[in-house]
């Protein structure tokens, strides 16, 4: 029904503006969406410099003129890098890299950890105890050392089998919590009022718990972000990363490789301080929203 | 009252049992009976009380009859067939036939769900009409209730309502079915006085304009009197009395319905009450393990009931007490020795 | 001897929705030794009256106006410091769910026992654990009791431990709020014959909180009813209850049921009225049966029924005191 659909729209639109206005004046929030939407501008204009001159192309531009690294210049406003390409548009596609790989994977490893998390927590017993042992399996694997060793073994990988793989082995964090929020939420009365109206399992699952559970799979989510950018500027940086994707911690293999650590700390510290500011700042976020989103933390209104 | 049509909810020897595990299997904790061979009728179209304070074992008895949890022991009938092991579409047209009230309005409407959603969604469990025809049938069921006009609210969520009308809500939901029998679980325990008042007129109307039979459980005895035609008075998993209501409030037979009585605030109910003193000021010793419920508080007991627990016997047509003494028992008066066959007045 | 003496209190809360009276001009005293029940459904002020009293308002809570008369002093003159040694001592409270106030990890005896202590410095150990013994006599606990833990007490145990710490320091004062309300009828019963019977004795005065009446009308010696933040009649508790004035008093009494006769309930049509945009004249008016134009417009003023007896309605005139209603 029409109305019907433009209320329910108005109903999200409400909450989220409610939701916002305790979000935005929290400090935290404040700066986490401030920085997030200055990478946002870095990684849509990272398109930009090869439309003006292929020389500023982040993997294959190279500037003739230039045969080593060089500082900040007119030309090149953060100088160039052993090869003579130049560093800004090498950070702008960083920036693109870092929010693809770190939303893509931080959203499937929430997707099956939630997933996961609800069939455990509201089936209970043998199921839950056997989804909680793997995900305890799952959990305890040090994810880097895992890669390495497949890396080792199947040679270079390319960037989304690297996104796969992180979103694999972030999953039963995220399984936790839901598998908790689904067990307090199983007790509640709506939930034997839906049974008792004759609802079946899985309805009572995608209608009644996912919709609550779901802000915080969201919450989550902004958590999993920073451990997913993380996770791939490290590969990148031990030399596991793929070959042919600029990334931040491609960058500083580069500068590391090449012998520049500390000669050249225009190339240097631009991809460290963007790798440490994006994650503080989806960290940041999630602070922000954990306020706003989190059932446990919401305080209820006293009696008078 | 027909007595000979056939009871429309019946209950027979019903027993639940909840066992606590403990880490070390040589030392779980003694099982707890929270309902111990239960027998209740309801009739059709009838209001029964279920009264007892907390723990009694009430709030267990309405999730077994709406089949939230099942008995180890005994059976329930419903028109006369058994519910036990009923598997789909068998189960589903139980539940629609059985709904029930919850004690929390705040809780038992899901907060992410509209009010139209939260009432029409039993009927699309049950594919009872299409779209508009739902519509039309929870647009029904609110005005039914008094939410009146229903447009306000259906597109309204559960924290923009009052307690008050948010249990009309479940009410509205739960007879949106047009259910055989509903189970209404303290349904005001949390309410103000005036919203619960505004609930038990519902609900008698409920019955008179749909003919559904209600159990009503609650710990207040007076909300009983105003709302039921029977009262069954349950304590500790037993039932000790059952009567029509005004015969249980005017003539209790049972100590602990004395006490029950007693216990309750005098002024602005009447100073004309007499005091029946059957509760002990201190607790005695439980005697053997089979003995009286309610031995270790009976002012009155004897020593037949410290040997053995009395069964739900027969005071008249509509009366029963779980008393060897009951008969002697009025207005506080003395023993009399064995039971006798007093008649209940109708 | 007046005890307590409050003149046009108000109180008011600042919430993220706005600003909420909580509390409006509320006006009553209490006399050593008598008992003042003030009742009302959620969100009337009640307890947010009982905590101003003893100024232990939240932070975004504050008293707007008016007067806390306690033996004589201002209590809203008092520093932080001064109110800390007038609580317990002199006045002491009993909150809501009190029964949760016990700490499980301390025995019973040394939390009563700690409370002696903190107020009578002076005191040995021995003597506090004396009279936790004299307390517990008092409350009608059994002093083998003394030495377990609050999880081991039942609930109504714990309500009268609760009860005992109350008056350990042997104050002039008991304000309870809802202290009986998640007990089973037969305990509560017992706990407030107790109540009056320590009461009797000992010679306190009492502001006992409920949302029911009965429970009020069994303990108090004069009764309070408020309604949206306002006290809209307050008088001894015969008067009040043989014949009631305000029409929301008459219409909550009529919404209880009782066990003597069937009579139906009378709910009370629409909602009460959001306190942070209140109504500009009487807050009853558009549930009222008798409002009539003047209602919404002219803040309504006290009317002395009688000599312990007053309404603050104005439709309720001295005149009508003999014909009645309701």
């Amino acid at each position: 029904m029409k109305e019907k659909s433009v209320h329910i729209r108005f109903h999200w639109w409400a909450h989220f503006r409610e939701g916002w206005s305790v979000f935005i004046e929290n400090p935290l929030g404040k700066i986490g969406v401030g920085l997030l939407v200055l990478f946002g501008v870095m990684a849509a204009c990272s398109y930009i410099p090869p439309l003006i001159d292929p020389m500023y192309n982040p993997m294959a531009g190279v500037d003739p003129q230039v045969y080593s690294s060089v500082g900040p210049s007119l030309k090149h406003w953060l100088g160039t890098d052993f090869m003579g390409r130049d560093i800004l548009s090498q950070l702008l596609a960083g920036a693109r890299v870092a929010f693809m790989v770190g939303v893509s994977a931080a959203f499937m490893s929430i997707f099956l950890g939630t997933a996961v998390g609800m069939v455990a927590g509201y089936s209970g017993k043998f199921v839950d105890t056997v989804l909680m042992r793997l995900a305890d399996v799952v959990m305890v694997m040090p994810t880097l050392l895992v890669v390495i060793i497949l890396a080792s073994l199947f040679g270079q990988l390319s960037i989304w089998t690297i996104v796969l793989i992180i979103a694999f082995f972030r999953w039963p964090g995220v399984s936790r919590v839901i598998r908790a929020q689904t067990l307090s939420l199983k007790q509640r009365p709506f939930i034997d009022a839906a049974r008792v109206a004759g609802a079946s399992h899985l309805r009572i699952i995608f209608r009644h718990i996912m919709p609550n559970v779901l802000p915080l799979s969201f919450l989550y989510m902004t958590f999993r972000v920073t451990s997913a950018i993380t996770i791939e500027a490290a590969l990148a940086f031990l030399g596991f990363g793929d070959p042919g994707t600029v990334s931040w911690g491609m960058m500083l293999q580069w500068v590391w490789k090449t012998g520049h650590m500390f000669k050249a700390p225009y190339w240097l510290l631009p991809p460290g301080l963007c790798i440490s500011l994006i994650t503080l700042s989806f960290y940041m976020l999630g602070r922000a929203m954990e306020e706003v989103l989190d059932p446990r933390l919401r305080k209820e209104e006293k009696s008078i | 009252m027909n007595q000979h049509q056939q009871p429309v909810l019946r209950l027979e020897n019903v027993s639940r049992t909840y066992r606590s595990r403990s880490i070390f299997k040589r030392r779980d904790r003694a099982p707890v009976r929270a309902l111990n061979k239960v027998s209740l009728e309801i009739a059709d179209g009838e209001i029964l009380g279920l009264v007892g304070e907390s723990g009694s074992g009430k709030t267990t008895c309405g999730r077994l009859i709406v089949k939230l949890e099942e008995p180890q022991e005994g059976a329930i009938f419903l028109d006369g067939v058994p519910i036990t092991g009923l598997k789909g579409s068998r189960l589903r047209e139980y539940r629609r036939k059985v709904q029930m009230i919850f004690q929390d309005p705040y809780q038992s409407l899901n907060p992410q769900l509209s009010i139209l959603e939260s009432i029409s969604e039993p009927l699309t469990i049950h594919r009872i009409g299409d779209r508009k025809q739902r519509r039309e049938k929870a647009l029904n069921a609110l005005r039914d209730v008094g939410l009146s006009p229903p447009e306000r609210f259906i597109f309204r969520y559960p924290h923009q309502l009052s307690g008050g009308q948010r249990q009309r809500v479940a009410i509205a939901r739960a007879m949106v079915l047009n259910p055989e029998v509903v189970v209404a679980d303290e349904p005001t325990s949390m309410l103000d006085a005036s919203y619960s008042a505004q609930i038990y007129n519902i609900l008698l109307a409920m019955r008179d304009r749909f003919h559904v039979s209600i159990l009503f459980i609650t710990h207040n005895l007076a909300a009983a009197r105003y709302l039921c035609d029977r009262i069954a008075v349950i304590y500790r998993g037993s039932i000790m009395e059952i009567a029509p209501a005004a015969e249980v409030i005017e003539r209790p037979k049972h100590p602990y319905t004395q006490a029950l009585i007693d216990a309750l605030p005098k002024f602005g109910m009447g100073e004309e009450r007499s005091r029946f003193n059957s509760l002990m000021l201190t607790e005695r010793e439980r005697a053997s393990v089979s003995c009286c419920l309610f031995f270790e508080r009976c002012a009155r007991a004897k020593e037949r009931c410290g040997r053995e627990a009395p069964a739900l016997g027969d005071l008249g047509p509509h009366c029963s007490v779980a008393c060897f003494y009951a008969a002697s028992f009025g207005r506080g008066g003395d023993d009399a020795g064995a039971k006798e066959n007093v008649q209940c007045p109708m | 001897m007046t005890l307590l003496s409050v003149e046009g209190l108000s109180v008011c809360y600042q919430t993220g929705r706005g600003y909420m009276n909580a509390v409006e001009q509320v006006s009553f005293s209490l006399d050593k030794g008598r008992s003042l029940g003030f009742v009302g459904e959620s969100g009337c002020g009640k307890t947010t009256l009982g905590m101003a009293l003893m100024r232990l308002l939240p932070s975004n809570g504050k008293i707007t106006e008016g007067k806390i008369w306690f033996n004589g002093e201002d209590l809203l003159c008092k520093s932080e410091e001064e109110m800390r040694r007038l609580r317990w001592k002199e006045m002491a409270m009993i909150f809501q769910a009190a029964m949760n106030a016990l700490n499980p990890v301390h025995r019973v005896q040394d939390q009563i026992a700690e409370a002696i202590l903190t107020h009578y410095p002076e005191t040995d150990k021995r003597a506090a654990l004396d009279r936790v013994a004299e307390l517990f006599r008092l409350v009608g606990l059994p002093e083998d009791r003394m030495r377990d833990y609050p999880h081991q007490y039942s609930g109504g145990m714990k309500q009268r431990a609760v009860i005992a710490m109350a008056l350990s320091c042997n104050p002039k004062l008991i304000i309870a709020d809802e202290p009986t309300t998640a007990l089973d009828v037969i305990v509560q019963h017992q706990i407030l014959e107790r109540t009056k019977s320590i009461q009797k004795k000992l010679g306190f005065g009492i502001i006992f909180i409920s949302h029911d009446i009965s429970v009020v009308a069994e303990v108090c010696d004069d009764i309070g009813i408020m309604y949206a933040g306002q006290l809209v009649e307050v008088g001894a508790k015969e008067e009040v209850f043989k014949a009631p004035r305000h029409p929301y008093t008459i219409a909550l009494f009529s919404s209880f049921p009782t066990l003597t006769e069937k009579r139906s309930l009378m709910p009370i049509p629409g909602e009460t009225p959001s306190l942070i945009d209140p109504p500009a004249g009487c807050r009853f008016c558009d549930r009222c049966p008798g409002a009539q134009s003047t209602c919404s417009l002219h803040f309504p003023c006290w009317v002395d029924v009688s000599e312990n007896h007053r309404v603050m309605c104005s439709c309720c005139s001295p005149a009508s005191a003999s014909q009645g209603r309701g």
